[in-house]
């Protein structure tokens, strides 16, 4: 989907992140080679019988989760620009989208947080 | 009418992408069953899709590539189906596809709260269209834009961490990205026991986390050739919930499923997660049946009705075949009028109820079944779904 030069590689702070606590939260239990290729239907929190007022809720509810990891655990800051309210409207967006990637959503967290110790 | 219904979910394919070349004796469907023939060989387009399962894949997911849509369309996933139904003995089938959009127009918070509360409006649309629309097992279409509160509760927001602890937890994780083996063998490697270690640390300060929901919204609601519609206005309440604790209450929802896990050798213990606990919608609406005319003969006119209207939707793993997680995905929605009349209740419309249940792995196979009706429908009908699944949509 994603139509940039953004990589899936344990270089990325946000690749790395993204993966780690997707597979800790029990969303997939792919190794990180093979995870950013998965698309968000085949997630643990997606739904392909709920209706889209249901499946946002459970997309919004995993995007704030990520959030708070994030800026609450790994001690990240938004990017310049960006906001907490924003960051979450751009993951949501990605986590609502089944046909969106895991690298997709590691795109959208390296564009919205910069993590400590990460290279800008 | 046959209460059972059997049909096939299955692809749309493009033969013609490049990126493909079929063996001389596959016969593979080809372009000209991305039109509205009446003609289509159902049977054979399932029968070919069904025996090279990897070969329809690949194609589908070239075919998706391919297709570019307008940003205006971000948020849109379309599965096409084949409906392949037994009525009364007589085999026939249709394509169709089944829609949903989802999109974020405003998102502001209000307030300052330790668990801020967020303001959105949203705009989503989802239904199931057959192009032999007769053959539609779930003719309801939805589109609607509502303003929604929304609040995500967490202990995460009151924890305090040391920047030392953030870098040893993120080598941890570097290390695990980095390990070159199966998944099985990442799950025993000590940089991922490590790293899990420290998260289940993390995830027992934030508990048992919910996100709530409460807003105003407004439908319209028909059937796919928009011959009966009606207009729903009202209230809605959403929730979501996941406990991170070992054991717990919301465990309850997923013990059948730790056992399925057991029994099939996933897992090696009885070992119940906290997150198959359903997420639900609650509404009340009132609504216009303004040009629904079946409702207008029965009622002697088309007269405004408060309905209740509820979603549960659950999500758990059952299995897991080699690497691939096996799911089963399960959705089940209410509309009751309230106070409905003696007429509208003899004619049995005044509470509609479906039930849909699907088994997944990743895209491979699927398997659905679904029971009840949706607004609009005049009766109950049951139909299974099998095949393969894919989704359209940049």
């Amino acid at each position: 989907m994603a139509a940039t030069n953004f990589e899936w590689n344990t270089n990325s702070l946000a690749c790395v992140h993204t993966w780690a606590f997707l597979r800790g939260l029990g969303e997939f239990d792919n190794v990180f080679s093979t995870a950013g290729d998965l698309e968000m239907d085949e997630l643990a929190y997606w739904s392909d019988v709920a209706t889209p007022a249901l499946q946002n809720v459970s997309a919004r509810a995993l995007a704030a989760r990520l959030d708070r990891i994030f800026v609450k655990a790994l001690l990240a800051k938004y990017e310049q620009g960006s906001s907490r309210t924003s960051a979450l409207d751009a993951l949501t967006t990605v986590l609502a989208k089944g046909k969106s990637s895991v690298q997709d959503l590691a795109e959208t967290v390296d564009a919205n947080y910069n993590f400590r110790g990460e290279l800008k | 009418m046959t209460p059972l219904r059997m049909t096939v979910a299955v692809v749309l394919i493009v033969a013609a992408s490049p990126a493909y070349c079929a063996p001389e004796d596959a016969r593979l469907p080809d372009a000209r069953y991305l039109g509205t023939s009446p003609d289509i060989d159902v049977g054979g387009f399932i029968h070919n899709a069904r025996s090279q399962p990897d070969v329809t894949n690949e194609l589908l997911r070239d075919l998706y590539k391919s297709i570019a849509l307008p940003r205006l369309f971000d948020g849109l996933d379309i599965q096409p189906k084949v409906f392949e139904v037994d009525t009364a003995g007589a085999a026939g089938g249709a394509l169709g596809l089944a829609y949903k959009f989802s999109r974020a127009l405003a998102f502001q918070e209000i307030g300052r709260f330790r668990n801020p509360l967020d303001l959105g409006l949203d705009v989503q649309a989802n239904g199931n269209v057959a192009f032999s629309r007769n053959l539609n097992p779930a003719d309801f279409l939805s589109t609607s834009a509502s303003i929604t509160a929304r609040q995500f509760v967490s202990g995460l927001n009151d924890i305090a961490v040391a920047g030392a602890e953030v870098d040893s937890m993120t080598a941890l994780e570097v290390a695990a990205a980095n390990f070159d083996g199966a998944p099985a063998e990442l799950e025993a490697s000590p940089e991922w026991r490590a790293f899990k270690d420290r998260l289940s640390a993390v995830l027992a300060k934030a508990g048992t986390e919910i996100l709530w929901q409460f807003g105003a919204n407004a439908a319209l609601e028909s059937n796919q050739a928009f011959t009966t519609k009606q207009y729903a206005y009202g209230g809605a309440a959403g929730l979501a919930i996941r406990d991170w604790h070992t054991q717990g209450l919301f465990h309850i929802f997923d013990y059948p499923f730790a056992i399925v896990r057991v029994l099939s050798g996933a897992e090696p213990s009885f070992t119940p997660r906290g997150d198959a606990c359903p997420s639900m919608l609650l509404g009340i609406d009132i609504v216009d049946p303004k040009d629904n005319k079946n409702r207008a003969v029965l009622s002697g006119g088309a007269k405004t009705y408060p309905r209740f209207r509820s979603e549960l939707q659950t999500r758990a793993r059952v299995a897991k075949i080699g690497d691939a997680i096996m799911w089963l995905d399960a959705d089940w929605r209410v509309f009751q009028e309230l106070g409905a009349s003696d007429v509208i209740k003899n004619a049995n419309q005044n509470v509609f109820s479906y039930f849909v249940a699907t088994l997944e792995m990743g895209h491979g196979l699927l398997g659905s079944y679904a029971n009840g009706r949706l607004p609009f429908d005049q009766q109950a009908t049951s139909h299974w779904e099998l095949g393969w699944q894919f989704k359209l949509g940049e």
